[in-house]
């Protein structure tokens, strides 16, 4: 290993997020302009994970994409396990983007699942894969049967942690409205007894959907606070900061509301998924909505320049920042729409107004 | 379906599973009786508050045999407590009739230890609480026992015998009982006494909390630090949380570590060693901090080797936290030099909780060293006279990649751009321009700094109009622009420079080069979500005298070929990885100069 690698590990050893990816991709940089192919799939490998984690998964996807074409052309590049759990954190996140198509994720999932056969494994990690995709474009009840499929099947080597099974099956409740049953399954995760690295981080940003629709005011902002404190600092979770977004609407809290839209706003403008942004910006438009109601006069709000309802002298209109983003937020359901095939994006806007308590 | 059967329990497995597993190693046998004898205090002083508790270890070497002795003058147990209390596993003495807390113990298997290295254990027990004859209970690995009661009573308390099991009779010498002794119970609160050969001797030292730290001065706290941790720290904090009833020392490592890296802190609990690697006991900002503390609170874990993670010490963390910030503010306003040095050491740490906690912003933020074009500076000298003034405008890139492509430039024009690309420094600018609203702080782009380049003069601009237009074309196949303006140093000819969604476009087509029909396309929809604010920029430096010479050369094609040998030598400047277009052009331009040359 040369000098300039050994110093660029000295520093990302020091590192975490952005900067942390910076070093990689100078890494990768340096191993690219070396020709060294094992240790450019290597860092590209490292890279892709970091940057998911890290809340760049467009980052992710470009550098997994590569990493697939070497490992086709070369095999002994990479363990096929390891390849396939990348694969399925891509597939994971493939659909938060409204631009890539219906088809392309129908693809994707099918050319993994044609990989797992091929190593011998079950269909029960594909038809997870199925059922996780139909539900985020909005197919319900056909998700709800793949689901029912993989659960009667036995778990494998490829399969997600229980915690994240159980995670789906929370979500895909949540989203069909059947609220009790969420709350139900969700129990051992709501008493803390079944975690993971992600879990209850995601799962609560459902939770507290269902635990508003139910009316349990206390144990929903309990767990909307105790969310937002686990969560708070990581770009990833943007979306579920949404979802605990709307409890802090529902109970009016303007001061909470106000730092959580000045802080997480700027994620916004350098972020690519647009299904983050979308959750994200239904509930600042929200907030603002509630604020306009609350106090309509105009109010000092930080802004990012890069927005297009961005004033200098930072003074706004509350009723007119409501507007654009429930435009903004209008825009991204469109596109999903159109790219799913329905209007469950719709349904999910009206959804968390009830939850806001806005009619 | 009658459900009267009782599982098997295969006894030996168990233990092997609870050394192998659960306990660190065979030594936590002597934490574990120790913590059994001061725990039969503990019980003994709640019925008897005068009570003096001892716990007496006695080692016992002969040639055929190595034996331990733990003997306690606690509260003893009575024929039915041994057989409910010694016979049945995860039973413990210490969940009925007093508070948990009191005790160390909880689990009911802290005797179970002991067959770790000793294929039989014998207890011999008189109950302080009723009178009578002592008991005894001999228990073997292969999980049968017995117990009879002895013709005589003897003085309250508890003794365990231990007979080193073949394999483990190192554990039974006395250098390594005492080793162990002090290691988990020096700072124990009663007195525990060694007999090896007829002498005894005290294991007891007083632990540096004993008296909230108040009675040690800052350099014996040090020296104890040292003894504990092997390393010069740089300072001692007194610490403590109510809601943990915690209290210890902090020490400030004098060396910079990584915010990954693990805490390793040595924990006592109610003064009995738990782990010297315990993680988690103070905020993830502190992780330049490394703490020796007692807790009469916390709760271990079955291993006791760590705390739960609970709602007591998430608390328990914050107070600690409190401490730390409160030495830091008071370094602020009393020892400068001293903050200094730790901020020159520390300054990630102190940045991340900076970006958490607005009143330490405000007091820090002036004090923080920033990576710049110029070098090292803190916002309070860059706002100074001396240096721009209050009233200049700070600009930082965010991405520590455009930074890399700018810095020299910026630098050598007298231009001060901060790096933002650093873990927590964007944030920290962000919050700079919220918190002082009348400063023009602003995130700017690598190309945006071409901006503030020198513009040519009229005349100038026709001097150079027909290379630039040229360059234009010949690089708009790499989807880069080009631009004359004047900046120094003067010997670099160009400048490449790309925003942040350029250089993503230049990996996505990376990829693109070697992906089949269906990720190409996946790639193309993903990188239109991130969309491409513009080309990449070649900025020809009008003050540099190759690029002079070059405009006045007349011949299109010698233009095309040194035009795209220097795109590529800014690219290789930039250690950016050339893609397979540019790699041809530098196999035919270089070919083609030679040529040209050697038609010459």
């Amino acid at each position: 290993m040369s000098s300039d690698y050994s110093e660029l590990y000295e520093r990302l050893y020091q590192s975490d997020g952005r900067e942390e990816l910076a070093i990689y991709e100078e890494l990768i940089r340096l191993a690219d302009s070396n020709k060294d192919l094992p240790t450019a799939y290597d860092f590209r490998s490292a890279y892709c994970s970091r940057a998911c984690e890290e809340g760049f998964p467009e980052k992710g996807i470009v550098a997994f994409s590569w990493c697939l074409a070497q490992y086709d052309k070369d095999p002994s590049l990479d363990d096929p396990y390891n390849l396939i759990w990348q694969y399925k954190v891509m597939l994971e996140l493939i659909p938060i983007f409204e631009t890539v198509t219906r088809d392309q994720i129908i693809k994707m999932q099918e050319d993994m699942a044609k990989r797992l056969a091929w190593m011998g494994e079950t269909e029960r990690t594909a038809h997870y894969y199925r059922s996780w995709n139909l539900m985020r474009m909005g197919d319900y009840e056909k998700a709800a049967e793949f689901q029912e499929t993989y659960l009667g099947m036995t778990r494998t080597g490829m399969s997600d942690c229980d915690a994240c099974e159980r995670d789906r099956q929370v979500e895909l409740l949540v989203r069909m409205h059947r609220d009790e049953e969420a709350l139900q399954k969700g129990k051992t995760i709501m008493e803390g007894k079944m975690y993971c690295g992600e879990v209850p981080e995601f799962t609560n940003g459902h939770l507290v959907k269902a635990l508003a629709r139910l009316g349990k005011e206390e144990e929903a902002t309990k767990r909307a606070t105790k969310g937002y404190e686990l969560i708070r600092r990581e770009r990833k979770y943007l979306g579920t900061i949404g979802d605990l977004m709307l409890i802090t609407v529902r109970n009016r809290d303007f001061n909470l509301g106000m730092r959580q839209v000045t802080k997480h706003l700027p994620w916004v403008v350098d972020s690519a998924a647009g299904e983050l942004k979308y959750r994200f910006l239904n509930a600042v438009a929200l907030f603002f909505e509630a604020l306009s109601k609350d106090k309509p006069r105009t109010t000092k709000v930080r802004i990012p320049r890069e927005l297009a309802c961005y004033r200098k002298g930072d003074s706004y209109d509350m009723g007119e920042l409501a507007a654009w983003f429930a435009e903004e937020t209008r825009r991204y359901a469109d596109r999903f729409n159109q790219r799913n095939g329905n209007s469950r994006y719709d349904e999910m806007i009206r959804d968390n107004r009830e939850i806001a308590a806005l009619d | 379906m009658s459900l009267g059967q009782n599982f098997q329990v295969n006894l030996s497995g168990v233990i092997r599973l609870l050394s192998d597993h659960l306990y660190g190693g065979p030594e936590v046998y002597a934490r574990e009786l120790l913590q059994n004898g001061v725990d039969a205090i503990t019980a003994r002083r709640l019925l008897d508050p005068t009570h003096h508790g001892t716990i007496r270890v006695e080692v016992v070497e002969s040639e055929d045999a190595k034996t331990i002795l733990v003997e306690d003058n606690g509260i003893g147990l009575t024929e039915s407590e041994v057989h409910q209390f010694l016979a049945t596993i995860g039973q413990s003495s210490k969940s009925g009739d007093f508070s948990r807390d009191d005790f160390i113990g909880q689990f009911g298997i802290g005797l179970l230890s002991a067959f770790v290295v000793s294929d039989e254990i014998t207890v011999i027990t008189q109950s302080a609480r009723e009178p009578g004859a002592a008991v005894e209970w001999k228990g073997r690995v292969d999980g049968t026992y017995a117990v009879r009661l002895l013709d005589q009573s003897l003085s309250p308390g508890t003794r365990v015998y231990l007979r080193a099991k073949e394999g483990k009779e190192e554990f039974f010498t006395a250098e390594k009982v005492k080793g162990l002794l002090c290691h988990y119970g020096h700072h124990l609160p009663h007195e525990i006494q060694l007999e090896i050969d007829g002498n005894v001797e005290s294991i007891n030292e007083d632990a540096p909390w004993s008296d909230g730290g108040l009675s040690r001065s800052n350099q014996e706290l040090l020296d104890y630090g040292k003894e504990v941790f092997g390393i010069d720290f740089l300072d001692a904090i007194p610490i403590a949380s109510e809601t943990g009833r915690v209290s210890g020392v902090a020490y400030v490592l004098p060396f910079s570590v990584s915010p990954a890296s693990r805490q390793s802190h040595r924990v006592y609990l109610k003064q009995m060693l738990l782990s010297e690697s315990v993680d988690g006991m103070v905020p993830d900002w502190a992780f330049f901090i490394r703490c020796v503390v007692n807790s009469d609170r916390l709760r271990p874990n079955a291993a006791r080797e760590a705390f739960y993670e609970d709602d007591l010490l998430e608390q328990t963390r914050a107070e600690i936290g409190q401490c730390l910030k409160t030495y830091l503010t008071g370094l602020a306003e009393n020892h400068r030099a001293k903050l200094d040095r730790i901020i020159r050491l520390h300054y990630l740490p102190i940045k991340a909780l900076a970006v958490e906690d607005e009143e330490f912003f405000r007091l820090f933020i002036q004090w923080l060293p920033f990576e710049t074009s110029i070098g090292s500076i803190t916002l309070d000298e860059y706002f100074s006279e001396e240096h721009f003034g209050p009233e200049a405008t700070l600009r930082y890139v965010r991405d520590l990649d455009q930074f890399r492509q700018i810095a020299s430039v910026a630098g050598a024009q007298g231009l001060c751009v901060f790096n933002g690309g650093y873990t927590y420094d964007a944030d920290l600018l962000d919050l700079v321009a919220e918190e002082f609203p009348s400063r023009d702080i602003r995130a700017i782009d690598a190309t945006d700094l071409v901006q503030n380049f020198e513009e040519l003069t009229f005349e100038e601009q026709q001097d150079a109009f027909d290379l630039v237009k040229l360059a234009d074309l010949v690089l708009q196949k790499y989807k880069c622009s080009a631009e004359a303006r004047k900046f120094d140093p003067a010997e670099l000819p160009t400048l490449y420079t790309a925003s942040e969604s350029a250089t993503f476009m230049r990996s996505v087509e990376q990829s693109q080069e070697d992906a089949d029909e269906l990720w190409g396309g996946i790639l193309n929809n993903v990188a239109s979500a991130v969309g491409n604010d513009g080309y990449a920029q070649l900025v020809l430096n009008y003050r540099n005298p190759l690029i002079r010479r070059l405009i006045r050369i007349d011949d299109e094609k010698l233009h095309k070929r040194i035009i795209e040998i220097l795109y590529l030598q800014s690219l290789l400047l930039g250690h950016y990885p050339l893609s397979s277009s540019e790699r041809t052009i530098l196999g035919d331009g270089l070919l083609g100069l030679i040529e040209y040359f050697l038609g010459e």
